[in-house]
């Protein structure tokens, strides 16, 4: 247990169920919630809670707090086959004449007021749920923001927190949305990341003092992938030197860290391109409704010793095609397959950048029903008017496979492979 | 059956263990000729001897009795040691024998660090300081590179009370750089008997320059220096893994208290003894380096691209696009090289030193990158 986590062992027994509860909105105001988050993450706590001392009562549980800097995690351990997963759909619904529906009302609802949640089972068949709430942001307009003048000489260092929001708030006003993650929208958060040590920005500064440039990066939450947010460039003049500057400093930061790879989804014109390799491109529209090509750059920070993947056959010219054009030495091997039971119904989890109109779905958990219940999502994507869906699925799990003749039915085609971006490859779809 | 619950490891496990991440060695040839698709793999990446072992060490590999690999060697590479001391000039109690020079860093960062001190090296050289020093819970301070070679006055600056070991290498992997004479002499009597100055000679062989100081020769003046040679570069044993380190017969002393012995084996031991006989394999080495070297550094520099490596058996490349890019298209020509970005040298390769038709070969495979790439 780290110093600044908080961990509750108990059993799931209703007469505890204050005690979770307390104890978790406690944390989350200790960790930096408002107060309204926390009694969100108070109530989620309490659904889940109460649904295991339904589904495996008296069995240990183990609740633990973690500050994540701009958000608080709420994570769960606990053994229960039975536990009703399903209900994390952002599709799921809960019909009044169903008395199983009824029961269990509480995770939906546990589901819809956090801001991000995951799952893992392992092979004992422990579960381990873990659930995000984050803190509240203004979004930064990017008013005031100018260029400066062009420099003559500069320096590259790593930034500190409010030097990284200030650079990022700029760069809010020089460059369009679309160009830009969630973190640079609102300053504070980035802010709050670098502080927590979950983010790293660097700033290039010229001789008087004034920040020029900013690149920004952290580590997926797989942790084999650093994403980069840039280079933004704050003077009005083109410098390629200076963003390769920042961008060779990004990468000696990381350089000696077991990272396989560094990405870049959010094209700008300076991003020194020669540094990555493109790997391909989604389909974007934006919210003016002007439509373009997002191309995703990818460098690998280690020799690629080569690796397999599992693909449904449906998925393997496409894979082929790719992993020849990219010069990835991977072995494509198509799952056996597992008897799941009848009555399984397949998990997904839907990650939004409302900012930007997206979503892109990702498969928590397998199922019987896996085509209506892509199906359903996207019809929810439909209904919320979001422009952009992608899918993608993990090639390095082989459950994951049989999630591909569903999408492909449902009409997504796909894109392209982000190398060692989940447990394996990641491939990408759109509609 | 009853399934026992994992380690504690929250308790067991020390905060600097956990921080660290171990290092995957690359795959076989084999496995890795699969996964490429290649039908052979020619090694430019580890920086080997083409020549392989000179013909001495062969007769010996040969002469070796396979029933000897029934008894234990000598647990402290006795013979060895003594040839060692007749070649030098010095006592044989002077040096140590480890497997590989890897183990004899280990050694000396154990004899001389405890809690709280830290070591000074470049944050652009062979990684193994920087590694052990951190999983044995001590700081690594990595200084930067000054035009490719180790930065002596920021160093010094770096170091403080806690510092207790500089590691200079000496010719510099990857950059090929090193210190004169002078340098070195100047460097030696500024530290003083504060710390303990090790300078890595794994590459010394390959150095002709008049001005390069040999450390050994140092060692008399200078009580608080160590040097590290290898039989794995110019002596081509690297598969039988034999290192090791010289200096006074004080600070061997100490630095003995930590040595693991029997690590090394009679294989390597009779190999390297064998080695040190040999008569033309140095003179042989180095004309052949000469000629690859010049004949890289002309053909990368009519590509137009940026060579760095003055010394050593390897050359830096820098290349117009990302280098693990380059490493796996030149892996499915059948052509292995070291990406640099690791070395904190973004699209740098580094190219061991082989013989005229491999220098050829990669030559040939790296214009097809590039023309396939745009960059020719």
């Amino acid at each position: 247990m780290s110093a600044s986590e908080v961990v509750l062992e108990l059993a799931a027994s209703p007469e505890f169920f204050p005690v979770a509860r307390s104890v978790t909105e406690n944390a989350s105001l200790a960790m930096g919630l408002e107060k309204a988050e926390a009694r969100r993450v108070a109530m989620a706590t309490e659904e889940i809670f109460m649904s295991l001392c339904k589904s495996a009562p008296g069995r240990k549980l183990s609740i633990r707090c973690t500050p994540g800097g701009y958000c608080v995690i709420t994570e769960f351990v606990f053994q229960d086959p039975g536990f009703p997963l399903e209900y994390f759909n952002m599709t799921s619904s809960v019909s009044t004449s169903n008395e199983q529906d009824m029961a269990n009302l509480g995770l939906l609802v546990a589901s819809r007021i956090m801001d991000g949640f995951s799952v893992e089972r392992d092979d004992s068949g422990r579960f381990m749920l873990k659930l995000i709430k984050e803190k509240c942001y203004p979004r930064h307009t990017g008013e005031g923001a100018s260029h400066l003048a062009p420099l003559t000489a500069f320096s590259v260092r790593k930034a500190d927190s409010e030097e990284a929001a200030y650079a990022a708030a700029q760069a809010v006003g020089l460059y369009p949305a679309h160009a830009l993650p969630r973190q640079f929208l609102h300053p504070r958060m980035l802010a709050d990341r670098i502080d927590f040590g979950g983010a790293t920005a660097a700033v290039a500064v010229g001789p008087g003092g004034e920040i020029a440039g900013i690149v920004a990066w952290d580590l997926s939450s797989s942790g084999s992938m650093v994403e980069c947010h840039g280079p933004f460039l704050l003077t009005r003049d083109g410098n390629p030197a200076l963003c390769e500057a920042l961008l060779d400093f990004c990468i000696g930061d990381i350089a000696k860290l077991p990272v396989m790879g560094l990405i870049n989804r959010r094209h700008n014109r300076d991003i020194p391109i020669h540094y990555f390799e493109t790997v391909g491109s989604l389909p974007l529209t934006a919210g003016n409704g002007e439509t373009f090509q997002a191309p995703a750059y990818f460098r690998q920070m280690q020799e690629d010793a080569g690796c397999n993947v599992w693909a449904h056959e449906s998925l393997e010219e496409f894979l082929e095609k790719q992993y020849a054009r990219l010069c990835l030495p991977r072995k494509i091997l198509r799952p056996l397959g597992r008897a799941l039971d009848p009555l399984s119904r397949s998990v997904l989890f839907s990650e939004f950048d409302r900012n930007a109109g997206n979503v892109t779905f990702l498969p928590v958990s397998p199922g019987r029903d896996i085509l209506p219940n892509v199906e359903a999502h996207l019809n929810m994507a439909n209904k919320e008017a979001i422009k952009n869906v992608f899918f993608g699925i993990d090639l390095g799990r082989p459950w994951q496979a049989d999630f591909a003749p569903a999408v492909l039915q449902a009409g997504f085609s796909p894109r392209y492979i982000l190398p060692y971006a989940g447990c394996g490859d990641m491939a990408f779809f759109s509609l | 059956m009853t399934t026992c619950a994992l380690p504690d490891f929250d308790r067991l496990v020390p905060p600097h263990i956990k921080c660290f991440e171990a290092y995957i060695p690359s795959k076989p040839d084999d496995v890795l000729m699969q996964y490429y698709g290649c039908a052979s793999l020619l090694r430019l990446n580890n920086n080997e001897n083409p020549l392989g072992p000179p013909e001495e060490s062969r007769q010996a590999i040969l002469d070796f009795p396979p029933n000897r690999a029934s008894v234990y060697p000598s647990g402290d590479a006795y013979h060895l040691r003594r040839k060692l001391a007749e070649r030098f000039g010095m006592d044989l109690d002077q040096f140590l024998v480890g497997n590989g020079a890897n183990e004899v860093i280990a050694f000396v960062i154990k004899a001389f660090c405890q809690e709280g001190d830290n070591i000074v090296t470049a944050d652009k050289t062979f990684a193994v300081y920087e590694w052990v020093a951190q999983f044995s819970g001590f700081e690594a301070r990595t200084v930067p590179l000054k035009d490719y070679g180790f930065d002596d006055e920021a160093m010094l600056a770096a170091a403080d009370e806690r510092t207790k070991i500089f590691f200079v290498c000496n010719p510099n992997n990857p950059t090929g750089a090193y210190w004169d004479r002078n340098k070195l002499l100047n460097f030696l009597n500024r530290v003083g008997n504060k710390s303990i100055v090790v300078v890595d000679e794994a590459y010394c062989e390959f150095v002709e320059k008049p001005d390069f100081p040999d450390a050994m020769e140092l060692l008399p003046q200078y009580p608080n220096l160590v040097t590290f040679r290898t039989f794995s570069k110019m002596f081509g044993l690297a598969s039988l893994r034999i290192g090791y380190l010289a200096g006074s017969l004080e600070v061997v002393d100490i630095i003995r208290r930590t040595c693991v012995v029997y690590s090394v084996n009679a294989l390597a031991q009779a190999a390297a003894l064998a080695a040190l006989e040999s008569k033309h394999h140095i003179e042989n080495t180095r004309a052949l380096v000469r000629e690859a070297k010049e004949y890289l550094h002309h053909e990368m520099n009519s590509l137009g691209l940026f060579t760095v490596g003055e010394e050593g058996c390897y050359l830096m490349v820098r290349l117009p696009m990302s280098d693990s890019l380059a490493y796996r298209k030149l892996m499915s020509q059948g052509v292995m090289i070291r990406t640099m970005t690791g070395f904190r040298f973004p699209n740098f390769i580094r190219v061991s030193v082989g013989e005229m038709p491999a220098m050829q070969r990669f030559v040939h495979c790296l214009k097809n990158i590039l023309r396939e790439s745009g960059h020719d």
